[in-house]
Parts: C-alpha cells; sequence; structure tokens
C-alpha cells in the first residue's frame, strides 16, 4: 500500500510539467506567508514539539531541531 | 580590450572617466582613498569593455558574430549568454513579441540619419522572414538560429553593463557610488547623488532629482529619425510590421531598481507607441517622456 | 482612471524585476543579504493543574553572498508541575514512590494519578548550513545537541532539494540520525517490576533514531502551493518510560496491594509496575500541506498529516490557518488543529493480577501512559501580528488546547501563549 502511494507520487510528479508558472509570476509565492515551513517558521517547531510531548506521533514536517526527554 | 581611463579629484571624492559602448562613461565615488577609487575605476571599465566585447554586434570575434556565421548550426553558449538570452525572452513575452532580439536586421533598410530615404514595402516585407524570436531554438547550453537570422542585444547590453559593474565595485568599497554609462545610471549609497534628466524641462534647463539607491536609464533618441511628407518616422521599429511604431514619444526615462529593468520598463514603453503613458503610470515607475 | 497607490508595482514590472535579478544572479532579496535576521521568541504553555513551561528561543539566520546559508537556534526550555505516572483511576488511594525512589506519595480515590516532583530544564542548540552545488541542487546539513539533567540527545543531518520544472517543482530527500541517552533519576528501573521493590540498575539507557524524509513541493499556480512529505522513522533501543507505571486491579476498580504479589509494602494500593515498551518502533507519516493566497493577500494554509507505526497507532491530524491580511502590514490568523490517535497494542488502562503473569512470563510490553491510548485533541487559537517596513516584524498568539481520551487521565486543558519578534543585525 505504501509501496503503491510512493509510485504513484512519483508519477504524478513525472505529469507535473505543464503545472507551475514562469519565473517571472513568482511573486506571490515568493511571500514569506506562502512558504511551506517558513511562513509559520518558529510557531511549527513550537507546536511540534508540544505535541511530540503530549501526544503518540511525530514527524511529517521535517526535523532536525534535537530531541527531548519529553516522551 | 583595454582602453584610456581617466581619474580626478572633486569636492567630495574622485571622479573617473573612460569610454565604452561608443558613449562616455564615468564613475563617481565619496570619501575613499586615491588607491581604491583606481581600483574601482579599473574594475568597471574593465567590466563595460568585457560585456562591450562579448556581446556588441560591432565585433567580428564573440559570440554574436560566431552566431552570424554558424549558418543555422547548433551553437554552444556559455552561461552569461544563456542568462541574457532568458532574459531576452521574457521581454519578448511581457512584450507581446515588440521586444525582439532577433529585429536587428533591419537596420539594413532602415538608416536614421534625419534624411527622407523611407524603405519600400517590399524591401522591409523581404526581412519579416529573417525576424522572430520564436524562431529561436533553446536548448541547455546552446542556441540555433536560422540562417540569416542575427541576434542584437544592444537593447540589454549597455544597462546590464551598468548593473554588472555595480556589483563588482562593491566587492572594493561601501562607499557611496554612482556609474554612468552614457546616460544608464546607478546610484548605491547614503547620500544622495543629483542626477541631471535629459527629459526633465525645466524652464529649458534639464531638471535634477536626487538619488541616493536606485537607477535610471533612457530610451529612444530624439535626434534619430527619418523626416518625409512631413510624416515622422521614429526609429523604434514594431519587429512584427518591420516599420516604425506611431505615436509615441520620442523618447522615456524611467527609474526604477536597477539598471536593466529601468531600460527595459523604458524600451517597452516605447514600444507600446501611443500607450506608453498609461503603460509607465500603470507599471507604478518614475517617468518622463519627451514628446517633441 | 483609477488612482493607484504611487509606486505600487505593476505586473510587468514586478516580472521584469524578477527577471533582472535572475539575469544579475543577485537573490531578489538583495538587501538583506549582509545581515542575520534574528527572531527571538517565548513559549508560554500552562496546562491546568499539571505541567506548565517556559521556552524562550532565538535563531539567528544568515544568507551570504554564494547564497548559502545558515541557521543557528538556541532553545531553553523550563518545565515545572505534575504530569500523570501512567497509573489508572481507581475507586481507592493510591501509593508511589517518587522517580528517584527517596519519597512516597499517595493518591485519593478518583483522582489522576499525578506525579508532582517533575522539575526540568533543558537547553537546546542546533546549527544547520545550506549551500548549492549547482543551479538547481541544494545541499543541507546540520547538527543539534539537547541536553538535560537526566537525558542527552546529540544528531545531524543531511539532505539535498532537487528544483525541476523551473523551480515549480521541488524534489527533497533528507537524513537524519539522532542518539539519546537516558539517565532516570534513581537508576533504570527493570521493567514489569512492582514499583516498591526499587529494583534498580544503577546505569543509562540509550537509544537511536533514524528518520528518512521524502518530499516534494509543487507549485499549481501562480497562487497555489502544495507540499507532500513522506517520513520513515525507525527507533531502536530504550523506547520505555523509566518513571512510568501501570496499576494492577482486581478488575473491578480497586487497585491491588503489592505485598499481595510477592513485594514490599509501602502504602494501600501500591501494585504499581515500571512500564515496558518495545525496544524498537517503525513509523510513517505522510503529511500533505497546501498554501493558497488569494487575491487580497489573504492566505489559506491546510495541512493533514496520517501516521501509522508498528506500535498499533494511527493518527491523523489536521491544522487549518486562515491569514486576514489587513492594512498597514498588520495580520490576524486564526488557527484550529484537530487530532486523534488510536491505541498502542500494548496500552493498558490496568492490569488484572492474571493478565500481569502473563505478561510477565512472556517479558510482553505494557504501559499506562494516557499518551499511546486513545486521544482526540483539539486546538482553537488566534495569532495577531504586524510586519514592519525594514523587514522587521512582530507577532503574538494565544490558543486553547483540549485533550480526552478514553480515560481521566487524558483530560487536559492547556493555554498556549506566544511572542515573537524578528530584526536584522
Amino acid at each position: 500500500m505504501r509501496v503503491l502511494t510512493l509510485l504513484g507520487c512519483l508519477l504524478l510528479v513525472s505529469g507535473c510539467q505543464n503545472l507551475g508558472v514562469n519565473p517571472w509570476e513568482r511573486e506571490v509565492l515568493a511571500r514569506e506567508a506562502m512558504i511551506p515551513g517558513v511562513a509559520d517558521g518558529l510557531d511549527d517547531a513550537f507546536d511540534d514539539h508540544i505535541y511530540f510531548s503530549k501526544e503518540g506521533s511525530s514527524g511529517g514536517r521535517g526535523f532536525g531541531g534535537g530531541g527531548c526527554g519529553c516522551n | 580590450m583595454a582602453g584610456e581611463t581617466r581619474l580626478t579629484r572633486t569636492s567630495d571624492g574622485w571622479l573617473g572617466r573612460f569610454t565604452a559602448m561608443a558613449s562616455p562613461c564615468e564613475v563617481q565615488l565619496r570619501d575613499v582613498s586615491r588607491s581604491t577609487a583606481e581600483q574601482v575605476l579599473k574594475r568597471v571599465a574593465g567590466e563595460a569593455w568585457r560585456v562591450e566585447q562579448r556581446f556588441s554586434r560591432y565585433r567580428d570575434d564573440n559570440i554574436v558574430a560566431a552566431l552570424q556565421r554558424a549558418n543555422g548550426e547548433w551553437l554552444a553558449v556559455d552561461e552569461e549568454f544563456e542568462r541574457l538570452l532568458a532574459y531576452a525572452d521574457t521581454c519578448w513575452q511581457l512584450s507581446g513579441g515588440r521586444f525582439d532580439v532577433t529585429s536587428g536586421v533591419l537596420r539594413r533598410v532602415w538608416r536614421f540619419d534625419g534624411s527622407d530615404r523611407v524603405p519600400s514595402a517590399d524591401q522591409v516585407a523581404a526581412l519579416l522572414p529573417l525576424i522572430g524570436w520564436d524562431r529561436v531554438e533553446r536548448r541547455p547550453g546552446q542556441i540555433r538560429l536560422p540562417a540569416g537570422m542575427e541576434l542584437d542585444l544592444g537593447g540589454i547590453g549597455k544597462e546590464y553593463a551598468v548593473d554588472r559593474a555595480l556589483l563588482l565595485a562593491r566587492e572594493h568599497t561601501d562607499a557611496d557610488l554612482l556609474l554612468n554609462f552614457g546616460g544608464d545610471l546607478v546610484a548605491d549609497g547614503k547620500t544622495p547623488w543629483q542626477i541631471g534628466i535629459e527629459n526633465l524641462q525645466q524652464n529649458g534647463v534639464a531638471g535634477q532629482i536626487p538619488l541616493a539607491r536606485g537607477a535610471v536609464a533612457t530610451s529612444g533618441d530624439s535626434r534619430r529619425f527619418l523626416l518625409r511628407d512631413g510624416k515622422r518616422y521614429s526609429h523604434i521599429l514594431d519587429p512584427r510590421t518591420g516599420w516604425p511604431v506611431q505615436g509615441g514619444p520620442h523618447s522615456v526615462t524611467v527609474a526604477a531598481a536597477r539598471c536593466t529593468e529601468a531600460g527595459m520598463l523604458a524600451t517597452l514603453a516605447l514600444l507600446q507607441g501611443a500607450g506608453a503613458e498609461p503603460f509607465l503610470r500603470a507599471q507604478g515607475v518614475r517617468y518622463w517622456c519627451l514628446w517633441e | 482612471m483609477q488612482l493607484k497607490k504611487r509606486y505600487q508595482p505593476g505586473p510587468v514590472s514586478t516580472s521584469l524585476a524578477l527577471a533582472t535579478c535572475a539575469l544579475l544572479g543577485v537573490p531578489a532579496m538583495a538587501e538583506e543579504a549582509d545581515k542575520w535576521q534574528v527572531d527571538g521568541s517565548m513559549l508560554l504553555y500552562s496546562e491546568t493543574d499539571r505541567v506548565s513551561a517556559i521556552e524562550p528561543v532565538i535563531k539567528a539566520s544568515r544568507t551570504f553572498k554564494n547564497e548559502s546559508k545558515l541557521d543557528l537556534k538556541l532553545t531553553v526550555d523550563s518545565l515545572t508541575g505534575s504530569s500523570h505516572n501512567g497509573a489508572a483511576v481507581t475507586n481507592g488511594p493510591q501509593t508511589f514512590t517518587s522517580p528517584s525512589g527517596n519519597k512516597v506519595y499517595q493518591i485519593n480515590a478518583g483522582d489522576v494519578p499525578l506525579d508532582d516532583s517533575f522539575l526540568d530544564t533543558r537547553v537546546a542548540l542546533s546549527g544547520q548550513y545550506s549551500w548549492l552545488l549547482n543551479r538547481t541542487l541544494r545541499a543541507t546539513s546540520g547538527i543539534n545537541f539537547s541536553n538535560e539533567y537526566d537525558f542527552f540527545s546529540v544528531g545531524a543531518n543531511a539532505g539535498l532539494n532537487w528544483d525541476l520544472n523551473q523551480r515549480n517543482t521541488t524534489l527533497s530527500f533528507l537524513l537524519g540520525l539522532e542518539s539519546d541517552t537516558i539517565e532516570p533519576v534513581g537508576g533504570v528501573p527493570e521493567a514489569l517490576s512492582l514499583q516498591p521493590d526499587q529494583l534498580r540498575t544503577d546505569s543509562s539507557e540509550s537509544r537511536t533514531v533514524t528518520d528518512v524524509l521524502l518530499g516534494w513541493t509543487q507549485v499549481m499556480n501562480r497562487r497555489w502551493i502544495m507540499q507532500l512529505n513522506y517520513n520513515l522513522s525507525l527507533a531502536s533501543g530504550y523506547m520505555t518510560d523509566p518513571y512510568k507505571v501501570v496499576t494492577l486491579t482486581d478488575g473491578a476498580g480497586t487497585a491491588l496491594e503489592s505485598e499481595s504479589l510477592g513485594g514490599v509494602d509501602i502504602g494501600i494500593g501500591d501494585a504499581q509496575i515500571f512500564e515496558q515498551r518495545p525496544d524498537s518502533r517503525t513509523r510513517h507519516a505522510l503529511y500533505w500541506e497546501n498554501r493558497y493566497s488569494r487575491e487580497n493577500d489573504d492566505v489559506i494554509a491546510i495541512g493533514y498529516r496520517f501516521m501509522t507505526d508498528d506500535w498499533g497507532i494511527n493518527s491523523h491530524t489536521l491544522d487549518m490557518k486562515y491569514r486576514w491580511q489587513l492594512d498597514r502590514g498588520w495580520f490576524l490568523q486564526p488557527h484550529v488543529r484537530y487530532y486523534i490517535q488510536s491505541e498502542a497494542d500494548f496500552w493498558y488502562e490496568s492490569m488484572t493480577a492474571p493478565e500481569y503473569t502473563t505478561v510477565l512470563a512472556s517479558n510482553d510490553y505494557a504501559s499506562g501512559d494516557y499518551r499511546l491510548g486513545k486521544l482526540t485533541d483539539l486546538t482553537v487559537g488566534l495569532k495577531v501580528g504586524r510586519e514592519l517596513p525594514s523587514g522587521r516584524k512582530w507577532d503574538a498568539r494565544l490558543e486553547f488546547m483540549q485533550q480526552s481520551g478514553d480515560t481521566d487521565a487524558a483530560d487536559v486543558s492547556a493555554v498556549i501563549g506566544q511572542v515573537g519578534y524578528r530584526f536584522y543585525w
């Protein structure tokens, strides 16, 4: 099931040649509020830490913050 | 390709002068030592001459000439040239085809020397098959021009040299700088420079604006035109028809963050003909038009 | 002819400005290239009757002329208060030992058992450096350290980001390795043993976590960007919480006595056993985020994460934000987060004596930690902030989180407050 999802994603990526914009049309996307991981960067880091210590899940958004003894 | 540079003192710094791209060029600096001024002048002049040598259509030893000789074959291009081509492509798209670096061949029939020698419709029509950026083929690191076509980067070259020279000058100093290549200029610093705008007439004298950071470029030339049967033919040619753009100002000056941008906006405005001013207003930039 | 604000850039001049920067090979935000971007921020977290935390963070970032980037971050995290120790809510009093084993405390009938002596200060440091390998390939690598009095973590990561389709598609591959050392106060307890017996080894434990992240970011159109990440996390080593216990009951809600099972007697209802978790954990997470900007510059952000692991936990997270862009740089951002998780295979609210015998005989896994049980979380909050002309900005947010699950132990309410300020230096 997971292998299928991965394959599906790869097929989607290769079929994405016609998706997207020209370089000079990126003014909206260049705003910080539109960049995943940067838009609410510090909030996300705090939240990831809170929910890592209050729940049984973690991960998905990226890593590199360091572990803690809270779970 | 080297030439002569001259450095003289000014009341608050230095003035360096040289000739490049058939224009008198200047570098002004404030509050630096003579040796720094010399270094900066050497770098700026060197870059101006380098860009001229590489991209001028008047030379036979550069990539532009090689393209003309390539006769329809694929030719390898380096990264800088590729970026210029990408830029030319962007401008072609943004102008709806009015800005076209392949339109230089029209020079063969249009000579704007103030006379009345206007080409015939047949002469112009004969050149149209050799014009069209969409006929140029590009691959990463390569370009192919159909035989008979040529590239003219004159519409980008001088302003590009100004911006490049500023980036290089900044490797030597943080001081206030003003680079002026024949009217296309960029200022970068804290205290404003007084910039003369030839299209800003105040009591018959060219007006001045203070500029601390930013660029000013002028496109068009009120002295280059043809006059026949009372009709004035401006030297701004529409590559889609081969004939001059009608109803527009004789020259446009634009202020923008960088010289390349300012120059291109001025050129794009001229290519709009009668729609030049609405176009410039819509872009939200400072501009000055000369109409007579 | 409509009046426009002076020098509001038009479509062509904006596009041309970007194209010019591409031509000259300079980053679009050249003004900030020579400065450190410093973000200072403080989190205040407070649960009703339980844990409180205060966490100041300072982060400094710098982009260099060759477009390489350095991020440095310092976090200090101070916790106080009490937290659930894994035991069940019973209809009689219960007795526990403190984490160090030196003291004994009692809980009244019907109360959620909370361990009162929870004090911890953590310091964490991290550095991340990224650089261009060529015009479309960016490498990144970083290290991080975290230290508390009973826990030490060191980690490193490395990855690649590959731009395709004129940078409309970015594929990411990241690898992370983390090594944790746990030195529980009082020593490592013997798993599944009775807490009153205080069977400890005077040692430390460790574990390693390996993370792999495959990411795909795609520009859909001028206003819409999407990201899809797959994260595989493999942990192995000591995963047990050395301070948590599972209550042995008679099956009818009354805690058993440790002495009836051959253990030491320290009080009423003291049959609490130290938990044991598997020594490996494989987690898969799929994260999908969408960001859409409206014509008026408002931004809608919706994120969904699905996680599943080999402990039997599956979870769904839905995170939605709407950024309401106002005049002169002000913005308001309401936020809703909904989370639901299923229980781990070895989660027990409490255990009977026969169950205990079976689990002990096969050295099986058991935990009463409510965070591994069925859980539903709802967080609602609002963030307000302002972007100032020179790139500086400040923001503040206030959120309320409500947790609930199958047991009273999981009923947690918390208030989250955060303030932040960004400046350039």
